[in-house]
């Protein structure tokens, strides 16, 4: 039994850091377990990045109003339909549980207020996705994800406003059972003298005040790293400072692809695949610079997807159909999405907010990169019977003892590419393994992080204060250097994810093959990536000019977190050439390796004459849980579903 | 008091076009069957030889459609040749008023260029028109893809979402681009504010759903579907003539949210909470019916049919109270 509060009365909390579907996931999974939460968020509740177009919820089995299954789909289809969507780059019993759990995971969405469509003759509306073989995402439209994070929103509410109880039942006066800091931004973890994670310092946006929290474990819900198309690289430096403590990543050489986004009147927006579903298909222009405006002729039409990807059973996953469109393009053919079939609710639903333009039918796709799939290496136990065992502490535990990484901040259960409507019940399947993980580790601390003295936070407090004096200083002496040319901080942190972007297009599943550099070894692009790298990372590293303001800096900001960054990116080009050697090693189908990273400490951090971040390949992970030392290999247990000889590494 | 005006703009989906969601049964292992739709007749041919109409005059007259997006960037459609020029409200932190001030800056005009574009352009490049070196112009946004509802401010005098705007629709000629932060929630800095009294407002008002919702018929799902497109943005706040500082009105946005959780809540007590938290001060009463907060919702939320179902049943539920002393 844990101690509510310690001896003068402060609440011993977890932390989740990240507040959209999986942090919020995790804070209602951890209240309702019992254990009062932080949840820290760099911007006010409610603006996220689940926001952005989602697919839906992938279940396979439901029932409709007679008791009868509603369809031909099962969990073992759905299992099938993943694993090979994810081009068996995953372990299999974390996949299993998930689509074995996925229908009372939406059960339980359903009840607590999800608006889903019900289907005629009973049960739920279902359709296709990228990677499916039957229909089984209920959608809600194009923000899916927002509505879902919105419902959860309001169960942390509510939880918000629910007191704590202290162990002899009396309240704590003043205390809730979930504490939000809205607009803290995430700056480093917290370590122990063992290691273990007590705790993070933070700084406050507005007042830019930076303070150490201490937290009885922390969970990672920032969101999938090497986000491409966000403004600001939170997510990348929230790894980037997991790993500098010697936290082990994974699959960072795989990126999640949108196949499809358009051009509207406000830019390129992404489209999520829901129109395939509603019968849109793709065609390619033969002559594309007569089309483009109005309608291509029925001859300059050629359905070549429909034959490559044979009738569209499985529909292609993500990356696959990406990587079909770019070499399209790279021939100089246009890719088309033709819409005359497609209903105008659907369309109405399912098209982004900028629109088309009126009585569009077809439309101009290209793919666009929108992160890596990959991020912290997470544990995860199995029974026998090979289910996981939802009471272990081990499950989304990651290498660091104390802290735990849920959703996009993980990798885990999608390998290559995730199937339509997985990503989002992975999240809120994880966070619900993660809480449980959470609270033993909580229970089991011979000390807690509240009870340590308060100098390990203060040195922590002190150390981040000093490097924000050092950064303002060099910001205002570049500011005076004459002949500075004249561009922020803000856009280097282009440059970092337009090079991210470039690696993600141009490796879109071809690392089976070495094009031109067989037996090498090495890929000149990987050589010239890497030296666009270094040269901004000594850019940064020689100090950025900004004017330093009293309020919200987001020069600053961006200084930090790219400085956090480049390790992360460098951990990227070394899984990718590991799995490089991996596929050409993998021609007789030896069993498949998921590629780990590690990187070696305070190889980031920024200050002027540092070396390059190194990051060294590893092929197991060992770390402390709940006391007892655990090993894992990379070796991917692929016990139900054996990948084909040959097949993609 | 504001006249209650004939509204054109739809406040959702019209009802012909809900009927035909409704009718058309998306993907299931049946065959589709072609529900009528209200638009161009669509068929099982091929698209007809006649092309399709031209876009319409009002469309942006540098069209995106002909520019070649690339994957990697975004942002690579090359400069047109005009200038615009940008006038920002700023103000260096909450509550210094005396460092409010305008100051103007010089950007290089593309195509499907958005505000969101224009300010990301002035952080690359923080030089102002006079060519002094400043911090960038702070703004808060996080999707870009209007849906999340960060970045809302003043453009030219309206409410708008900065990555929902582009500027060629607000700008004539050689006029300037004009921004301001929204007037009624105090500055953070620059066009940054400070939204929270919103959540303030839904905790305060508890509102959240319990239970789990009986009715699932289309239409309610619909219905829910419709009230959650809310991004939280704020845009009804600011346009709405009650809420300000004159009033303790909670707004628009927060009443739909209320409503939200009552369709969504199964359990009858919490339905009933919701209705009495909507009468207390601040409450539905405060509206003034003037209709604006749906005018200028970026996402077609029905807000007037929201308030107009809050305000009746608040009104049922008083006569309940009284009747029963």
């Amino acid at each position: 039994m844990v101690e509510m509060c310690t001896e003068r009365g402060r609440v011993r909390r977890v932390l989740v850091v990240g507040a959209g579907v999986s942090g919020l996931a995790t804070t209602v999974a951890l209240a309702e377990l019992g254990v009062p939460v932080l949840l820290m968020s760099p911007k006010a509740a409610r603006y996220h990045r689940s926001s952005r177009p989602r697919d839906g919820l992938a279940a396979a089995t439901g029932w409709n109003s007679t008791g009868f299954l509603e369809s031909a789909d099962s969990a073992e289809k759905h299992f099938e339909d993943a694993v090979i969507c994810g081009g068996y780059g995953m372990s299999q019993p974390p996949l299993r549980s998930l689509v074995e759990a996925a229908p009372q995971i939406v059960e339980r969405l359903h009840g607590m207020g999800v608006p889903l469509q019900g289907a005629s003759g009973g049960g739920l509306q279902r359709r296709l996705g990228l990677g499916a073989s039957l229909p089984r995402v209920l959608s809600l439209g194009l923000d899916s994800g927002r509505q879902i994070a919105d419902v959860l929103d309001g169960a942390v509410r509510s939880w918000e406003c629910t007191g704590v109880t202290d162990s002899s039942g009396a309240w704590v006066p003043g205390e809730r059972m979930v504490q939000r800091l809205e607009g803290w931004v995430l700056q480093r973890l917290v370590q122990d003298d063992a290691g273990v994670v007590v705790g993070v310092v933070a700084q406050e946006s507005r007042s830019l005040t930076q303070k150490a929290w201490p937290a009885d474990a922390v969970c990672l819900a920032t969101g999938a790293p090497l986000a491409v198309r966000a403004r600001e690289l939170g997510s990348t430096a929230a790894l980037g400072m997991a790993m500098e403590a010697g936290a082990i990543a994974t699959q960072l050489e795989w990126a999640h692809h949108c196949p499809l986004a358009v051009e509207t009147a406000r830019g390129l927006r992404p489209l999520g695949d829901g129109l395939l579903a509603h019968k849109a298909r793709l065609f390619v222009a033969r002559e594309p610079e007569a089309a483009g405006r109005g309608a291509t002729r029925e001859r300059e039409r050629d359905y070549a997807f429909d034959r490559e990807f044979r009738g569209g059973s499985p529909f292609p996953s993500p990356d696959r159909l990406a990587r079909a469109i770019r070499a399209r393009e790279g021939g100089g053919e246009a890719v088309f999405l033709d819409l005359s079939l497609v209903p105008s609710g659907a369309l109405e639903s399912l098209l982004p907010r900028g629109g088309l333009g009126r009585g569009r039918k077809e439309v101009r796709v290209v793919p666009l990169v929108a992160a890596s799939q990959g991020g912290l290496w997470v544990d995860w136990e199995a029974g026998g019977n090979g289910f996981l065992l939802p009471e272990s502490p081990r499950n989304h535990a990651t290498s660091l003892p104390g802290l735990y990484a849920v959703g996009g901040a993980a990798a885990q259960y999608h390998g290559r590419a995730e199937l339509s409507g997985n990503g989002l019940v992975a999240s809120i399947f994880g966070a619900a393994l993660a809480a449980r993980g959470m609270a033993a580790h909580r229970s089991a601390l011979a000390r807690s992080a509240f009870d340590l003295p308060g100098s390990v936070f203060e040195r922590a407090e002190s150390r981040e204060r000093a490097i924000t004096e050092r950064l303002l200083s060099a910001a205002e002496e570049k500011i005076r250097e004459p002949g500075e040319a004249r561009v922020g901080p803000l856009a280097w942190v282009n440059e970092f994810r337009s090079v991210v972007s470039e690696v993600f297009s141009a490796t879109n599943g071809s690392d089976q093959r070495q094009e031109g550099t067989a037996g090498s070894g090495v890929d000149p692009n990987v050589a010239r990536w890497r030296s666009r790298l270094e040269e901004l990372r000594q850019r940064v590293s020689q100090g950025a000019g900004f004017v330093a303001t009293p309020a919200l800096n987001g020069s600053l900001q961006a200084v930090r977190e790219l400085g956090q960054s480049f390790l992360v990116a460098e951990a990227m080009l070394c899984a990718l050439g590991a799995r490089r050697s991996l596929a050409r090693k993998s021609e007789t189908g030896a069993s498949l390796r998921t590629v780990l990273v590690s990187g070696t400490p305070a190889s980031s951090g920024g200050a002027p004459g540092q070396a390059p971040p190194a990051v060294r390949e590893v092929t197991e992970v060992t770390y402390p849980c709940v006391g007892k030392a655990v090993t894992c290999s990379s070796a991917l247990d692929t016990r139900w579903l054996a990948p084909p000889p040959g097949s993609r590494g | 008091m504001a006249k209650s005006r004939n509204r054109t703009k739809s406040k959702g989906p019209s009802a012909s076009v809900r009927a035909s969601r409704e009718s058309a049964s998306p993907v299931s292992e049946a065959p589709v069957p072609e529900a009528p739709v209200s638009e161009a007749a669509v068929s099982e041919a091929p698209v007809p030889e006649a092309p399709v109409p031209e876009a319409p005059a009002s469309q942006a007259p540098d069209d995106p459609k002909e520019q070649r997006p690339t994957p990697s960037s975004e942002r690579s459609a090359p400069p047109n040749g005009r200038k615009l020029t940008v006038r920002v409200l700023r103000q260096d932190g909450p509550g210094l008023r005396e460092t409010r001030r305008w100051e103007n800056f010089e950007v290089a005009l593309r195509s499907a260029m958005t505000v969101a574009d224009v300010l990301r352009e002035i952080e690359d490049h923080p030089v102002n028109q006079r060519g002094n070196w400043v911090a960038p112009v702070a703004w808060d946004s996080w999707c870009l893809d209007e849906t999340c509802g960060a970045c809302t401010l003043l453009v030219n005098g309206r409410v708008q979402m900065a990555c929902g705007t582009s500027v060629s629709d607000v700008v004539r000629g050689r006029s300037a681009l004009v921004l301001e932060p929204l007037s009624k929630f105090p500055v953070v800095r620059d066009l940054v504010v400070d939204r929270s009294s919103y959540g303030e407002s839904l905790r305060r008002m508890g509102i959240w759903s319990v239970g789990e919702p009986n009715s699932g018929s289309t239409s309610d799902v619909n219905d829910r579907l419709d009230l959650g497109r809310c991004t939280h943005c704020g845009a009804c706040l600011e346009a709405c003539p009650e809420y300000g500082d004159q009033s303790d009105y909670v707004g628009a946005a927060v009443v739909n949210q209320a409503r939200l959780a009552q369709l969504s809540s199964g359990s009858p007590a919490r339905r009933t909470a919701l209705t009495e938290a909507m009468m207390t001060p601040g409450g539905i009463s405060d509206c003034g019916k003037a209709q604006v907060c749906a005018e200028v919702c970026p996402a077609n939320v029905p807000l007037v049919d929201s308030l107009q179902r809050v305000a009746r049943s608040t009104t049922k539920r008083m006569l309940f109270n009284w009747l029963l002393g």
